[in-house]
């Protein structure tokens, strides 16, 4: 490999093959290099580059600078030196000391038993572990056997775990569900608490995965009975932490789960207590949040239901390791194989579901315990179905017809025969919807002006028959699915009959419910969207459209929103359109969450619309979603004007406006009280007025705009007795007022006509927020400040506004 | 002085031997100040960041004979972060459990949570391995060349001078500089690939 420098007559001797270089380099270092090799590269750069490019591999893996270099402190210093001197011994993870009964026991009192506790008569051992031991005992008070758990001795000398240990007790005595061991008492008994809680008579899934492998059927209904457990206890806002077999027990004869020992991890997450090296809780089943030390929320749980779901299917836990950490890294960086490929028998649905728990970030898992439960139920009522199923049901992926799913069509197929089947076989519960009306009795009372009335067993005959004018009572009480509602044409209202409270339940699942171009009036009515089933939220989303925007994927299976394209009407409990809305002491509920967008109210071209004394609750979604048409300009400059008086707002997004710019606009806020993330959003910069009076308003943003800023003209005003809090505390990106966006100084921000705009060089505290008296609009170019407000009392919070002065 | 071995196995692997107590103090040196360092820098005093240090290396310690050589995985570097990230949040949880002075509660949370600077602390974290990984690998190949020589390296690739003036300081011709220090280089970089955790994984073979 000569050089193009080779010829060069002015350097002495030719350029140094690779050979000759490597030779230089390997040559026993302290032999020096003379001759022609060395003359040559006295004077050839060339060669001297390929030398140092031959040295060092060419990688730049030697820093160049030494400017960082550290005085190492004493400290560090003496640490390495005795690291040196002593380095750690390894020696194998011992268990936790188990506690002996005779520890935590007194003296029998009554013949059979090993001894007292708390009153208890003790019959037996029945496990003991690091965290405590577990005693079947009787009560003599209630005459009845119970489990009796009491916190290890060791443990319960820390006044930490001891208070938690009593709190997650408390707090999952709470859960009262069919597959959650019901907890009986909970108490502390000379400094040991402990909690008595029924005795189930089976074992747990540990033992039972001990015997052997599971069907299909077992695993799904194991699955499913710990899911819908998990989602009881998630609805009182309760982490488990600790799902996995042991937890999860199994009642004889009926297989039933029952789940236990709820947040009761938590009890012994103490570092002060836990030896180096060991994470409370039981690594193979934790979550990646959990093993890295953040914070969890329920999709935690979701993770672990995911490893055990696993351990069933292939008889694996899928993280285990012979050493904790590295548990603990493997649940962090290892993806385990999809369970069909390692049980061929098994559904390929099965190891997406498996795989969709077991997602390393809670964003990519499914959303819910609930949601889960009900996957794995349809696939069992699937499995359990006679393999000639009618059409409309799901196909059973049994064991006898292996099924593979062939695409998207085939998928969409399933997924729509399973919401069939849901919406066919969903049994009434407490909170349900009533079957429609069947009997004689009148729902629905069509009021004429003239005083005529008459009774309808619908609704929507009910509007079929009205006319401009007409009122329509609701006369029954609790939830009624009606809908899709379409008036056209006729000024109605819709009012509870006195002292009956109607729910209108939104029959058309994931559509508007009640829609009308005219004038509509709504009194004392609740209107929600379909009974919050996270089983049927599941499907809803279910119905995919491949290839749609925003389908997401959980596992191996593709899911979408339903109707979020861009442009696609956004469905709304009321939509209301170039008509005013007029709505008093209405109740407006999405329990869809964020899974599919659904609004509260939808208002296009509203007129004079006056909501009050009204509810919003809508997490995900829009309360007050406003619209106005492009291009039109009102004859009136104070329309179009929306007040909202006296109203409870908690919604993602308490108000957005999709408006075209230079359009007046006036929405007033008086007397509300608002939570929320962005109070104002909009799509596009807004014009006309907005006022808030007298609201007390928690959200994280003031108020956002996605595309633009305000447009020139824009009033914002701000009186001064709104009281700001923040209902994200200590969330870095919750400043309240806050302003996204630089604005250009053309919008007034007008804080009681007193602060308009803060230059960003002046920092405001509370205090100064309200002193200030200052009466300029803001120069042109000033950019925003991001006020910080703290200290802002929030104790008088509720319904219809702030009380008191 | 270290004999010079021209191919040697990586440090972790020979860390699988503990009885090497050679291999064992070059990790001690190369990673004992990383992980202090890190403390230091998320606010730690430095007794504290010594005690946490300290349960690092010993869950370190734990995992090193179930290494494997799998470039696939990621470094025992980032595994170590890890570690390092997991017991200082045990260390602020228990902090803020039993607050000491005045510190604020759920300012080391939040701040552990800010994307931004987790991302900038694991560039640091990079950085300080990189730093570290030279320093300990220039320790240990200085005594195998003469004075002169290492001088010539250090002076040029790591000061910046000019090779003619560093030839002239030192009398020797340019060549011999050049020599001099890719020499140094050439035995600089198979130091630090030995040191290194280029494809070591903290993770066992099943």
């Amino acid at each position: 490999m000569q050089t193009m420098s080779a010829n060069d007559s002015s350097l002495p001797g030719p350029c140094l093959d690779e050979f000759q270089l490597r030779q230089i380099l390997q040559s026993t270092p302290k032999e020096p290099v003379t001759g022609p090799m060395l003359g040559h590269l006295d004077r050839c750069p060339l060669c001297a580059e390929r030398l140092e490019r031959l040295a060092t591999g060419g990688q730049q893996n030697v820093p160049t600078s030494w400017e960082n270099r550290r005085e190492e402190s004493s400290t560090l210093r003496g640490l390495m030196q005795r690291l040196h001197d002593s380095p750690p011994t390894l020696s194998p993870e011992e268990p936790d000391p188990a506690p002996k009964p005779e520890d935590v026991l007194l003296p029998p009192e009554s013949p059979g038993s090993i001894g007292s506790f708390a009153g208890y008569d003790v019959l037996e051992k029945i496990a003991a572990g690091g965290m405590g031991i577990v005693f079947k005992a009787f009560d003599p008070r209630l005459n009845r056997v119970v489990a009796l758990k009491v916190l290890a001795p060791v443990l319960a000398a820390s006044e930490v775990s001891r208070a938690r240990f009593l709190r997650e007790a408390r707090a999952a005595a709470a859960v009262v569900h069919d597959f959650v061991v019901g907890i009986h008492a909970v108490g502390e008994e000379r400094g040991l608490p402990y909690l008595a809680m029924q005795f189930i008579a089976g074992k747990s899934l540990e033992t039972r995965l001990a015997h052997g492998p599971m069907t299909l059927t077992e695993i799904l209904r194991v699955g499913w009975q710990t899911a819908e457990g998990l989602a009881a206890a998630h609805a009182q806002g309760l982490i488990h932490r600790d799902v996995k077999p042991a937890n999860i027990l199994l009642e004889n004869g009926i297989e039933r789960v029952k789940l236990t020992d709820f947040g009761l991890a938590r009890a012994v997450d103490d570092p002060g207590l836990t030896r180096a090296g060991v994470v409370a809780g039981t690594p193979e089943f934790m979550s990646p949040e959990q093993a890295s030390g953040q914070r969890l929320d329920v999709r935690s749980d979701l993770f672990s239901l995911g490893a055990v779901l696993h351990l069933m299917a292939t008889g694996q836990s899928p993280f285990r390791a012979d050493s904790t950490l590295v548990t603990l890294k493997r649940v962090c960086d290892h993806q385990p194989p999809t369970v069909n490929r390692v049980n061929l028998q098994l559904p390929e649905w099965l190891g997406g579901v498996i795989t969709g728990l077991l997602a390393k970030r809670p964003e990519d898992r499914f959303a819910s315990a609930a949601e889960v439960a009900g996957v794995l139920r349809n696939h069992l009522q699937g499995l359990q179905l006679p393999t000639d199923s009618s059409p409309g049901h799901a196909p059973p992926n049994g064991p006898k017809r292996p099924l593979r799913w062939q695409g998207p069509a085939l998928v969409s197929a399933l997924v729509i025969g399973s919401l069939g089947w849901f919406l066919q076989t969903r049994r009434p519960t407490g909170s349900a919807v009533s079957p429609a009306p069947t009997g004689r009795q009148a729902q629905f009372v069509r009021c004429e002006p003239s005083g005529a009335r008459t009774p309808f067993g619908d609704l929507s005959a009910a509007v079929q028959a009205a006319t401009s004018g007409d009122a329509i009572e609701l006369a029954f009480d609790g939830p009624l699915a009606t809908g899709p509602i379409i008036i056209r044409d006729k000024v109605l209202t819709l009012r509870a009959q006195r002292e009956r409270r109607p729910q209108l339940v939104n029959g058309a699942t994931n559509g508007t419910m009640l829609s009308t171009d005219s004038a509509l009036t709504l009194e004392g009515i609740e209107l929600r969207t379909f009974d919050a089933n996270a089983d049927q939220r599941a499907l809803v989303r279910d119905l995919t459209v491949p290839g749609s925007p925003t389908a997401r994927k959980i596992g191996d299976a593709l899911y979408a929103r339903a109707e979020s394209s861009q442009n696609a009407i956004r469905p709304a409990l009321v939509d209301v359109r170039n008509a005013d809305l007029t709505a008093n002491h209405c109740r407006f509920v999405n329990t869809l969450g964020d899974a599919i967008p659904f609004d509260s109210v939808a208002l296009l071209q509203p007129g004079r619309s006056v909501i009050q004394d009204c509810e919003f609750y809508n997490l995900g979604g829009i309360a007050l979603r406003l619209r106005l048409n492009p291009g039109t300009v009102p004859a009136d400059p104070e329309l179009p004007r929306v007040t909202v008086t006296n109203c409870l707002l908690y919604a993602s997004q308490p108000v957005s406006l999709f408006t075209p710019a230079q359009h007046p606009l006036g929405v007033y806020l008086q007397h509300c009280s608002i939570f929320g993330i962005r109070l104002w959003n909009y799509r596009v910069p807004p014009a006309g007025t907005l006022e808030a009076t007298d609201n007390l308003i928690a959200v994280r943003h003031f108020f956002s705009y996605t595309d633009a800023e305000p447009a020139p003209g824009t009033i914002l005003k701000v009186e001064r007795r709104n009281i700001f809090s923040s209902l994200f505390p200590g969330d870095p990106r919750s400043n309240v007022p806050r302003i996204l966006g630089e604005g250009s100084g053309a919008v007034a921000v007008d804080f009681a006509g007193r602060i308009n705009a803060v230059p960003a060089s002046q920092r405001l505290e509370p205090a100064d927020f309200r002193l200030v008296e200052a009466d300029a609009p803001a120069a042109p170019g000033i950019p925003w400040e991001e006020l910080r407000l703290r200290g802002c009392a929030t104790d008088r919070l509720g319904p219809g506004g702030i009380r008191g002065p | 002085m270290s004999p010079n071995v021209p191919t040697r196995p990586s440090l972790l692997l020979s860390l699988r031997d503990l009885a090497d107590q050679r291999a064992w103090s070059d990790f001690v040196e190369l990673y004992t100040p990383l992980v202090f360092g890190h403390c230091v820098r998320r606010g730690l005093q430095e007794a504290d960041a010594e005690d946490v240090t300290q349960e690092v290396m010993k869950a370190a310690i734990k995992a090193i004979p179930k290494l494997t050589y799998d470039p696939g995985r990621g470094t025992f570097r980032a595994w170590l972060r890890t570690v390092t990230r997991s017991k200082l949040n045990n260390f602020f949880t228990s902090r803020a459990r039993h607050p000491v002075g005045t510190g604020e509660t759920g300012t080391h949370d939040s701040m552990l949570n800010l994307p931004g600077l987790a991302a900038d602390a694991d560039a640091v974290w990079e950085s300080e391995y990189r730093q570290r990984l030279f320093e300990v690998a220039a320790g240990r190949v200085q005594p195998e060349f003469q004075p002169a020589t290492w001088s010539a390296f250090w002076w040029t690739a790591i000061d910046n001078r000019a090779v003619a003036e560093v030839a002239a300081t030192l009398q020797l011709t340019a060549g011999a500089v050049y020599i001099a220090r890719s020499r140094v280089l050439a035995r600089l970089r198979e130091e630090v690939a030995r040191l290194g955790d280029e494809g070591e994984a903290a993770d066992p073979v099943q």
